[in-house]
């Protein structure tokens, strides 16, 4: 081929890397959305409900500890359900536009692990801005005692709902609805090895856990480049 | 020589028991545009998906710039296929743009932007905000831009209204002579792309029917029409694919090669000679036997 008859042809960065900047780039949009909105609501307004509905009732109110700690539980199971929609829907934009899906399962593995990280740094935040609003109202506010081990935490465990959800998402696709039944289970693997490693508080992470937990995030990553390897890309439906 | 060359070579994928294709050996000659024309199911999208590694073949080889695609990083670099409605990401329209230049090494910005104009698109629109017509148009235009050293375009055109799709094959054209690449294009509007085209090749079932140059193909689909006896005895042994006769007229469709000196024995016999367009060969060539237009006479 000749090069110059097909215009300018520009050297690029690896499609991984390319690939892994788009699928954040989405996600932080959704996420600049989301993320204060998860801390308007979580620290912000649920205290105020607490008080409002305390003092309607004219109960005392019971310090609730966190709120927010409830907010970070619950949020990987939503991201799990958009890793899966986001990575399912780009799949066949990504070899349409000349790429392989070695490496589209390279860039959602790494984009995975990126967004865990910066959905995590909400985690210590939370509890700071919760700490204050307690004060405010004179509540006893429980946090982790390690913050820095709380944002671990939270990074592990949402790269693994997000990995679990994009291989459900991908052993559908490739195989079919009946397959992707027969998968649900796994979006549930992190409550299940949690629960066999004791992880009980958000800060209970010890060194053995985070090295399963990493273990893990390798083996879903493997699994999902595996099953990506021979997808082939379905009809479109305009 | 400029683009990639596709080599086909006893080609099959089957989906369960059904081959979409069998057995399929072709070329595409590289910095050429080629048809590839079948009627519905005949495998043409099978066909371009399978060459951009969109699928995996069952059996036989694909081969592009000699090598074959499939999870090839160089080869898949090199092409697009772009199908109705276009692989794109369901964002802003210049996001789409933008998404091209970051994606495609041969991106062209330039033509991005002026095809925008050229098919009323405003990159502020959102993807999913659409008409069919105007996706169609967007596809179009991320084919064109992408300068793909193999684009393959499967019916984009659908949707798209006429004034839109005479400028798609406009601005296809223009750039494909300013900036040569192989182009393969899968459309059921033949006679739109007909005066595109350079090859064809005519996918019926699976199978490849016809593979040739254009002019070739073109120059062998003949009607002549005069006194049935005359006609008859100048078809001689060569291939009808339809006769009808009204009282002692007779208009007879050939396809094959009648010699150098045709025209003169036509005159001879005061017998007259059209050349068949591109699309009413095709539709002779696939006609079906026992379907509605297979019936009047065909033998």
């Amino acid at each position: 081929m000749s090069a110059a008859s097909l215009g300018t042809v520009r050297a690029l960065p690896s499609s991984t890397w390319r690939t892994a900047r788009w699928l954040v780039g989405n996600t932080l949009r959704i996420l600049a959305v989301v993320g204060p909105l998860m801390l308007v609501l979580g620290v912000g307004v649920a205290p105020a409900v607490v008080a409002l509905v305390a003092q309607a009732g004219q109960h005392q109110v019971e310090a609730p500890g966190s709120l927010w700690s409830f907010a970070v539980e619950q949020a990987p199971g939503v991201f799990t359900l958009v890793i899966a929609a986001m990575t399912i829907s780009h799949l066949a934009t990504h070899l349409a536009f000349g790429m392989t899906r070695r490496s589209y399962a390279a860039a959602v593995v790494l984009s995975v692990v990126a967004i865990a990280l910066l959905l995590a740094l909400l985690v210590p935040l939370g509890y700071v801005l919760e700490a204050a609003h307690f004060r405010a109202y004179g509540w006893a506010h429980e946090a982790p005692d390690s913050l820095a081990l709380a944002l671990l935490t939270s990074v592990l465990r949402t790269a693994v709902w997000g990995l679990a959800g994009a291989l459900t998402a991908a052993i559908w696709y490739r195989f079919g609805g009946f397959a992707g039944v027969i998968a649900l289970p796994l979006t549930a693997i992190y409550p299940i090895v949690s629960a066999g490693m004791w992880i009980e508080r958000a800060d209970a992470l010890g060194a053995p856990e985070a090295a399963m937990l990493v273990g893990l995030i390798a083996l879903l990553g493997a699994a999902y480049a595996a099953v990506v390897a021979g997808v082939a890309v379905k009809a479109r439906s305009v | 020589m400029t683009g990639f060359g596709v080599e086909l070579h006893a080609l099959s994928v089957r989906f369960r028991s059904t081959a979409a294709l069998d057995g399929v050996t072709a070329s595409v000659i590289p910095g050429t545009i080629c048809g590839l024309l079948g009627r519905n199911g005949s495998g043409k999208t099978t066909l371009l998906s399978t060459i951009a590694a969109f699928r995996r073949p069952s059996g036989g080889s694909v081969r592009v710039d000699g090598e074959a695609p499939w999870e090839n990083p160089r080869v898949l670099a090199g092409i697009a296929l772009v199908r109705e409605g276009g692989d794109v990401p369901d964002v802003r329209v210049s996001e789409v743009l933008r998404y091209g230049a970051a994606m495609r090494p041969t991106w062209s910005g330039e033509v991005a932007e002026r095809l925008l104009g050229r098919f009323d698109l405003r990159s502020s629109q959102r993807v999913e905000h659409l008409s069919r017509g105007q996706r169609g148009a967007l596809a179009a235009v991320v084919g064109i831009a992408s300068r793909a050293p193999l684009t393959l375009l499967d019916e984009v055109t659908l949707g798209m209204d006429a004034p839109a799709r005479y400028a798609c094959y406009d601005e296809l054209l223009a750039d494909y002579l300013v900036h040569p690449r192989t182009v393969v294009l899968a459309s059921h509007l033949i006679e739109e792309v007909d005066r595109l085209l350079e090859h064809v090749i005519v996918l019926d079932r699976g199978r490849v029917l016809v593979a040739d140059e254009a002019d070739a193909l073109r120059a062998r689909g003949v009607r002549v029409s005069g006194e049935a006896e005359r006609v008859d005895a100048f078809v001689g042994d060569a291939r009808v694919l339809r006769r009808e006769t009204l009282g002692r007229s007779a208009v007879v469709t050939l396809y094959g090669d009648l010699g150098s000196d045709a025209r003169a024995r036509a005159r001879e016999k005061e017998i007259e000679m059209h050349p068949l367009p591109l699309q009413d060969l095709f539709v002779h060539l696939t006609d079906r036997p026992g379907s509605a237009e297979g019936q009047g006479g065909a033998r």
